[in-house]
């Protein structure tokens, strides 16, 4: 059996045992996640980067001022690329259409920095998966960068963002769990389109995998 | 004292992810692989309307930058073009609906890699390239052509409706294919140019 198999086969048969212990997320208490983030550019982000981005992890920390009502925050970084051997670019600036051919790199960078409020649906004691629903807001933190041949040209800004989110956590024990999200990103408009676009507006969506710990 | 440290480390995530926010896949540009080839043109010009073109006899060399190896090559692949997409060539500038003009120039990079690297008094650091890294250069040309109608002016200045350009990093084999391949690219791409 290989690795890979074998920690799935640890997931689900944790998954599979029903937790006795007392689920729901009290005031006082805190839940902190780290996750393997994948992230996939959604509209006119896709236009000049289309492929996901399989490199990024997520990090939140979240606060319970009520049961089950979590304040926080949440930090992220993924990360996209694309080459292409023969590409084409097309820019509009200024009444002037441009295509430019040859060897073309795109890459992007986001590093969403959110704050957080978080709603939990735990009412029962012996709950093993809790959803839940979660507001973000924000600013993410965009590098993006178009190669042409040996030019570089760099568009980096901050963005004021928003995310909706909804996820699930699925308890091990009393106090750790597998979480499983995922996130809708939109990034308002900021600086200058590197295509020339009138709007820099960035829109990204990510699914993220990893471990929760509660205390 | 514990709970400020422990919400202290709560932020150390989040400058990590700022800090070090500059992660690009490495594009391994193969050695042969830099060429680029741009054609811009005015959107608000009837290319269709115009069909004869008076061509600059000679090539600048702006910046004192590029080289004269390849200016007949530059002119004979121009007027190649041209007159396959259905153009005529005038002798005489004043019979002319357009001028075309060609230039060349030439732009040396240096970068640094590497290198002895020390915390500074205020506690920053410092890398020198010169202890222990490297410093490399590369320089790149460019070919642009230029087509302007000579009775549209923006105040005294005479814009381009059309501008070609080639990029490629100098100093590698095959330059005369890479320039040929390049202006049949410039015009190839440009089918609003093309009249037959």
């Amino acid at each position: 059996m290989n690795i890979l198999n074998k920690y799935l086969s640890i997931i689900i048969l944790s998954l599979l045992f029903l937790n006795t212990g007392f689920c729901q997320l009290r005031q006082g208490t805190s839940l902190v996640t780290l996750e393997y983030s994948t992230a996939y550019n959604i509209g006119k982000t896709s236009d000049f980067l289309s492929k996901p981005g399989w490199a990024g992890f997520s990090f939140s920390y979240r606060s319970f001022v009520k049961n089950n009502v979590g304040l926080g925050i949440s930090a992220g970084w993924n990360i996209f690329g694309q080459e292409d051997a023969n590409g084409t670019s097309q820019f509009m600036y200024n009444n002037y259409n441009t295509t430019i051919s040859g060897p073309q790199a795109r890459y992007i960078n986001y590093v969403p920095l959110y704050v957080n409020a978080s709603y939990f649906f735990s009412n029962s004691p012996n709950s093993t998966v809790i959803p839940y629903i979660q507001a973000n807001v924000g600013t993410v933190y965009a590098k993006q960068r178009l190669q042409l041949g040996a030019n570089l040209i760099d568009n980096n800004n901050w963005h004021f963002a928003v995310g909706p989110e909804l996820g699930c956590i699925f308890n091990i024990d009393r106090n750790s769990g597998i979480i499983l999200d995922g996130k809708y990103n939109y990034a308002f408009s900021s600086g200058t389109a590197i295509n020339g676009d009138a709007s820099n507006a960035k829109s990204f969506f990510n699914i993220n995998l990893g471990f929760s710990y509660r205390r | 004292m514990k709970t400020k440290f422990k919400k202290a480390g709560l932020f150390i995530p989040v400058l990590l992810l700022v800090l070090f926010s500059s992660c690009y896949y490495d594009y391994a540009v193969t050695s042969d692989n830099y060429d680029i080839v741009s054609s811009s043109y005015n959107t608000g010009y009837n290319f269709q309307s115009v069909t004869r073109y008076y061509l600059v006899d000679t090539v600048n060399q702006f910046n004192g930058g590029g080289s004269s190896v390849y200016n007949s090559l530059i002119k004979s692949s121009t007027i190649t073009n041209l007159n396959n997409l259905g153009w005529t060539k005038v002798l005489d500038s004043t019979q002319a609906d357009v001028i075309v003009s060609m230039g060349t120039t030439s732009n040396t990079y240096v970068y640094s890699s590497g290198g002895y690297c020390y915390w500074g008094y205020y506690g920053y650091t410092y890398c020198d390239p010169n202890y222990y890294g490297s410093t490399s250069s590369y320089t790149t040309g460019t070919v642009v052509i230029i087509i302007a109608d000579h009775k549209v002016k923006t105040g005294t200045t005479i814009p381009a409706q059309w501008i070609g350009i080639l990029n490629g990093v100098m100093n590698q084999q095959n330059t005369a294919t890479r320039i040929q391949n390049g202006i049949n690219k410039a015009f190839s791409q440009s089918p609003y140019l093309k009249h037959n």
